[in-house]
């Protein structure tokens, strides 16, 4: 069998759509979810209309600034489509309300990049295409759409593919001296959870950092491939529940690991999906029954999107020296939990007279922004430039912002972070290697 | 076959991991997280803040005194048990969590620089509504420091003045008799955390230290010395700036600070850090910090601050830049070894 028969194999052949109702349902749900967390948290306040900055995404300056109605506005959209997706109401227009406002509020400030964020960025993005709301919908119920059983593969194919990007990255990711022969940063984050009952006690233990690490790297790597086999799925799940539940106990990391949970069940067959939706929605009129048809050009921008998900991670490789450290090429690769790195940046402004004023970070940033300032490269330009232009307003005739800046990777000591003689206010962020990045030295 | 070969692969593989770990290290000692919290609660704040308590009580003696019959001699013994009380709360400002945390413990008592124009304001209204946001910036320890040693005549002969030196003592005593019983109630709340977590003792006593310090490298000394405005120097913005004690006060918030990292006698941080070995360029990160502050504690004992930020601020380089060193060794190494939350935001870990 050819390679391009495979693919059009794994693109076009025929499948019960079941898993994809069950995907609809559950993502859904956990987005509304997450949403009502967010706002009890209090975090819409907190995150996006008391800073008195936000910093932007890279290429994405150009978004408009809310203001605080507008930010609940827009999260009382996203909720409402979430419900959307889960009922199969007005599905389509739901998938892509639900995309844009969630897309557009992770790129109000790039301080608070996850890469679950980015994972539901491109789920919701992928669910607008998909025929999700052809069974047991709202849409199917009042006619408008046409119930279908079948539909091409790849609806099911890409979201599973979307998962195994996600373990295999953060999988290879792994594959480095510090997570494998130091096992850090876990060496540093167990042993301050040795608190916690049953499991605490062996996080005294100097062995269970490598147990986890080498655990850890097997898991992400290996997963994959036993969700997809047949006879290893049910002991895969299984694992997928217990080390998603133990990194929800372990670490501050929000819903990422009920994400992973609830998705990764795409990866049961149709007829096991279909056997649990039976029992709870009844047997669908198979009179009624359809295919989705096949749109055969749609092989391309799928093929297009593999590709660029298959390399963009990998772009940190046309950057010298450690990502870890300089993070150019850091974002948007599946690298979860992989390091422990903090940082404290003393920003100087110097007036054209040999003069000079120290910043407060805390008169400007949120402890949020300026931990992620501290050691981010591309967030300290924009934080020069904001400054530059706060201190020119109030008069100060600025030549340049400089920062003393340290920064500590994985336990080890701190060490300055970028070069002190460069004006980072005349900084421009771009693709090109950021020079002044002192390189990082073992 | 293939999956088994996988497993054989795994777990060879984490033994190989595990023997390494095992001969290059010695195994961590079973450090007790619980004890240290007690210690840091019964021996360092309460401690701390019965001493505070019973200094603050002798000043209200004094000022009684004084009050009775203003002579120039009274007012003397009253300024000393004023500087006693103040120095004793410089020493206990670092402990702004749990009960503290709750009644903003740091605005109340002392806020610096003061608004001496709403000082005389308060003065002549008689009734001061404390606090009142209007009348953050002219009570507690700093408004005291103004009345005490501003205009002495005027204090020994005004009754109103002498009435507002008073009520300002009152207010701290109330908050200082408040925070010492509250404490008496949360004290098992605070032992019985020993989670890392945001909002734990823990990571509250982490943070509260760096932001302590952040204190005093900024208000206490860097903005007087002019860091946030051109190097023109703001000399009355010093703490203590009337009574000319500025660094008494700031030696006496170094001593709080390195006792809430040290644990005094008993178990702290330094020992935290120690049984997690952390270091800094092979040397334990513990000994660096404690030697800093020691050395910045001889720094403040033989300057007169407000004379060398008028005369020769140049002389305070080598205390700053300690500060500094200072500030990355806390807030970056200290905080990142010991795995301490500093906010609840969700985090993937970069």
């Amino acid at each position: 069998m050819g390679i391009r028969k495979l693919w059009n194999n794994l693109l076009f052949s025929e499948v019960t759509m079941y898993p994809l109702v069950t995907f609809r349902i559950l993502f859904g749900a956990l987005m509304f979810i997450s949403i009502a967390r967010f706002w009890s948290k209090g975090w819409i306040e907190s995150q996006f209309i008391e800073p008195l900055l936000h910093f932007k995404y890279f290429g994405f300056h150009w978004l408009p600034e809310l203001n605080g109605g507008d930010f609940y506005l827009l999260f009382a959209l996203m909720a409402i489509s979430s419900l959307g997706i889960v009922f199969g109401a007005a599905y389509r227009i739901s998938a892509a309300v639900f995309f844009l406002s969630f897309t557009f509020i992770e790129l109000t400030d790039v301080t608070y990049y996850l890469n679950h964020y980015y994972f539901v960025s491109l789920v919701s993005l992928i669910l607008i295409f998909l025929p999700a709301n052809r069974l047991y919908s709202i849409d199917c119920k009042i006619g408008l759409v046409k119930t279908a059983l079948r539909v091409p593969a790849w609806t099911i194919n890409l979201i599973k593919f979307q998962l195994t990007l996600v373990y295999l990255f953060s999988g290879i990711a792994k594959l480095n001296s510090d997570w494998l022969v130091d096992a850090m940063p876990l060496a540093i984050w167990l042993p301050a959870q040795d608190q916690l009952p049953l499991i605490g006690a062996m996080f005294k233990w100097r062995l269970t950092p490598y147990i986890f690490s080498w655990l850890g790297v097997i898991y992400d790597l290996f997963i994959p491939i036993f969700l997809i086999i047949g006879s290893t799925r049910w002991l895969a799940y299984l694992a997928v529940v217990v080390f998603h539940l133990l990194t929800w106990s372990l670490f501050q990391i929000g819903m990422f690991p009920f994400i992973m949970i609830v998705a990764t069940l795409i990866f049961f067959s149709p007829a096991s999906h279909g056997k649990l939706q039976k029992m709870v929605f009844g047997i669908p009129d198979m009179t009624l029954d359809q295919a989705v048809r096949n749109v055969r050009w749609i092989s391309l921008p799928i093929t297009a999107f593999v590709i660029f998900q298959l390399l963009f991670p990998f772009r940190h490789l046309i950057y010298e020296g450690n990502p870890f450290w300089h993070e150019q090429g850091y974002r948007f690769g599946w690298r979860v939990m992989l390091m422990e790195k903090a940082g404290y940046a003393q920003f100087t402004v110097r007036d054209n007279n040999g003069q000079s004023i120290e910043v407060q970070n805390g008169d400007f940033l949120t402890p949020t922004q300026e931990k992620m300032m501290s050691t981010q490269p591309d967030i300290m330009i924009q934080y020069a430039q904001f400054l530059k232009h706060h201190y020119n307003k109030m008069g100060v005739d600025t030549k340049g912002v400089y920062a003393q800046s340290h920064v500590t990777l994985n336990g080890r000591g701190s060490r300055p972070f970028v070069d002190s003689s460069v004006d980072l206010a005349s900084q421009t962020d771009s693709w090109k290697p950021k020079t002044w990045i002192i390189p990082f030295d073992l | 076959m293939k999956f088994s070969r996988i497993i054989i692969f795994c777990f060879s593989a984490v033994l190989f991991a595990g023997c390494k770990g095992d001969s290059e290290e010695v195994p961590r000692d079973d450090f007790d997280k619980a004890a240290m919290l007690t210690n840091m609660a019964e021996e360092v704040v309460q401690v701390s803040y019965s001493e505070w308590k019973s200094k603050v009580e002798l000043l209200k003696q004094k000022a009684s005194e004084f009050e009775t019959t203003p002579s120039e001699s009274a007012l003397t013994t009253m300024q000393d048990a004023f500087l006693e009380a103040f120095k004793s709360w410089t020493y206990c400002s670092v402990f702004e969590f749990g009960p503290a945390a709750e009644k903003s413990l740091r605005l109340k008592v002392n806020i610096f620089p003061i608004d001496t124009a709403q000082i005389e304001v308060n003065v002549l209204a008689g009734d001061v509504a404390f606090g009142n946001a209007q009348n953050a910036e002219s009570v507690g320890f700093a408004a005291l420091d103004y009345l005490l040693f501003e205009n002495e005549e005027e204090l020994i002969s005004s009754t109103p003045r002498q009435a507002y030196v008073v009520a300002n003592i009152d207010w701290i005593r109330e908050l200082s008799e408040e925070v010492s019983a509250d404490w008496n109630s949360y004290q098992s709340d605070f032992i019985s955390n020993t989670s890392s977590g945001a909002g734990s003792p823990l990571s509250n006593l982490v943070n509260e230290i760096n932001y302590e310090f952040e204190l005093l490298k900024n208000a206490r000394i860097g903005i007087p010395l002019g860091k946030k405005t051109l190097g023109v120097t703001r000399v009355h913005k010093l703490e203590g700036f009337y009574s000319e004690h500025s660094a008494e006060l700031s030696l006496s918030n170094v001593s709080g600070i390195k006792n809430a990292f040290t644990g005094g006698t008993g178990l702290g941080l330094d020992d935290y850090l120690n049984d997690l070995d952390a270091r800094k360029n092979g040397e334990l990160l513990s000994a660096q910090i404690k030697d800093l502050l020691d050395e910045l504690e001889s720094d403040l004992e033989s300057v007169n601050l407000k004379y060398a930020i008028e005369n020769e601020p140049s002389t305070l380089d080598p205390m700053y830049n300690r500060i500094e060193q200072l500030v990355v060794l806390l807030k970056v190494d200290m905080t990142s070894q010991l795995g301490v939350q500093i906010t609840y935001q969700d985090n993937d870990g970069d």
